[in-house]
């Protein structure tokens, strides 16, 4: 009976524990060792939950003794950015004033889904404070640090979720995507992740940043556990106002070709680049076959409106914490929120104005095409603590910067996979796979396609086999 | 407005007290800072031609039974 190896797929784990080569128990012991081991320096979880776990993984081979069918992902090790609800975890939202709310009485929807499935939980991660952030840093808990590289920044604000299956720490995390969450880690950290349409997954049990721009998704190590995970997370949330009544639309049986109309997408997001994030895109349009560059007007926009948005419905979350709190906030995310709660309405209603335009835009410029090849971050990772970098010769923040081309997408709530490659310079970047509305199959068959022709990987970190 | 007649202190100065907000004079250069950047996003987002019609309409409370929700926001 041999444990898999660190960085196994989760679709490898489960066939053997379904075939009964390895027990459940044995993946969750190591997963456990492993993140002891290992984790430290990485700084990823936050919480633990080894009692959990080992009861998830015995459940899980006693229904195996008995005959019955498991689930696809049975006996999987797994982890959720800490704005999930864990039920006797406080949800931290990566905030210290959290810490004060009582344990949750019941797990977030979408946790309940991994379990459903088979998965066992392993921890809570790291995250920016309440996910106004894409460095991974956080005054309270440090910064969840990049296993390329733990001089450099995770990514964030779904940090933890990026450093943990990066490191091999779990097979599979979940996080969350209002600007670039999701995908700007995958790209700092080289793993795949999928920010699904806007309404697809449940948001029930999760602490909100911004409402109308928030979703929930997986990261993985392949575009098959990738797949995996986001059919078993699908279904209607009633916890979730925003969630859409639709029938889940299984994806991860039909990734064998990719979608036949491919394009580059241009002006915004072939700007303000470096080389390796060039060089990737033209790796994938490449790979992919296409020729073909798509250039609509108003990224730009559509970008300011998420800002905008994002400012002034976070700030309104978390005014009460303003006016009584604002000593215990994360100095880089507390002046953003005052500011945002000073926004004239005006802005804020001409932002949900200029969003419904910019979506129109897109729209009516990928009528014809179905997936969509852009960058996911101007950059590889930066150092931690790195304020500025350059950019088109011009010196500009890291922080806004780093959802360049991630902020116009998620705008308009189009589902993205963020697919990794190991980029000229020694770190890892990812470009974003776009498709239409409720068609993340489109984008997963895309990702597959550049993995069968060796183009998108998720590396492993050297130093980590441990 | 243009840019240099934007001016945040006023701003900062006469919304904070309606919402309960102190900015102090510590915090003051960050959150002008920050409402210049908004500002900025909001020229940004001035440029995009809108028609009238070009509306996002406000959320539409519907009734509903499901049990843990009081309605939706549509």
């Amino acid at each position: 009976m041999t444990v898999p190896a660190p960085f196994a797929f989760a679709h490898d784990i489960a066939k053997a524990i379904a075939s009964g080569d390895v027990t459940a128990r044995a993946v969750a012991e190591a997963a456990l060792a492993r993140i002891a081991a290992v984790g430290g320096p990485i700084n990823a979880f936050t919480d633990v939950t080894t009692a959990r776990a080992m009861e998830a993984a015995e459940t899980v081979d006693a229904a195996r003794d008995r005959g019955e069918p498991l689930g696809p992902l049975a006996g999987v090790p797994y982890a959720v950015k800490n704005l999930y609800d864990v039920q006797g975890l406080s949800t931290r939202a990566g905030s210290k004033i959290n810490r004060e709310r009582k344990p949750a009485d019941r797990d977030a929807t979408l946790v309940t889904r991994m379990d459903a499935a088979g998965g066992v939980l392993v921890g809570a991660l790291n995250m920016g404070e309440y996910a106004y952030d894409f460095t991974g840093e956080n005054a309270h808990d440090g910064p969840s640090r990049n296993p390329h590289d733990v001089t450099r920044m995770s990514g964030g604000s779904s940090s933890g979720s990026g450093a943990a299956t990066a490191a091999g720490l779990a097979p599979l995390s979940l996080g969350s995507d209002t600007n670039g969450s999701i995908r700007v880690p995958a790209s700092l950290c080289g793993i795949f992740g999928l920010k699904p349409t806007y309404g697809r997954l449940g948001r029930g049990g999760s602490f909100p940043f911004c409402d109308s721009l928030d979703h929930l998704g997986p990261f993985a190590r392949c575009v098959t556990d990738l797949a995996l995970t986001y059919d078993a997370l699908q279904g209607p949330d009633e916890r979730d106002h925003a969630c859409a009544a639709r029938s889940v639309e299984p994806a991860a049986a039909g990734l064998a070709a990719p979608p036949p109309r491919i394009a580059v997408l241009g002006g915004h997001f072939a700007e303000s680049t470096l080389p390796e994030a060039r060089e990737a895109v033209a790796r994938v349009a490449d790979a992919l076959g296409t020729t073909r560059t798509v250039t609509v007007d108003g990224a730009e926009a559509g970008r300011a409106a998420a800002f905008v948005i994002t400012n002034a419905e976070s700030a309104n979350l978390h005014l009460e914490r303003l006016r009584t709190r604002l000593d215990d906030l994360d100095p880089d995310t507390r002046d953003r929120f005052l500011a945002g709660a000073l926004l004239p309405a005006s802005w804020y209603v001409q932002a949900q104005r200029v969003r419904r335009w910019w979506a129109r835009q897109l729209a009516l410029a990928i009528a014809d095409v179905d997936v969509l090849i852009a960058p996911a971050t101007p950059c590889t990772a930066p150092l931690i603590g790195q304020k500025t970098m350059s950019l088109d010769g011009k010196e500009v923040l890291v922080r806004p910067n780093l959802g360049l081309f991630t902020q116009p997408i998620s705008c308009v709530g189009l589902p993205v996979v963020a697919a990794p490659m190991m980029a000229s310079n020694g770190l890892p970047i990812a470009v974003q796979l776009i498709a239409k509305p409720w068609r993340e199959v489109d984008a997963l068959r895309a990702a597959a396609a550049l993995e069968r022709a060796g183009v998108a990987a998720a590396p492993r970190p050297s130093g980590l086999d441990g | 407005m243009d840019e240099e007649r934007f001016d945040a202190d006023a701003l900062i100065d006469g919304t904070a007290p309606a919402l309960g907000l102190t900015i102090t004079d510590e915090r003051r250069p960050a959150v002008r800072a920050f409402l210049t950047i908004a500002f900025a996003m909001k020229q940004t987002m001035d440029r995009a031609e809108l028609d009238d019609d070009e509306l996002a309409l406000a959320p539409v409370f519907v009734p509903d039974d499901r049990p843990d929700d009081t309605g939706t926001a549509l």
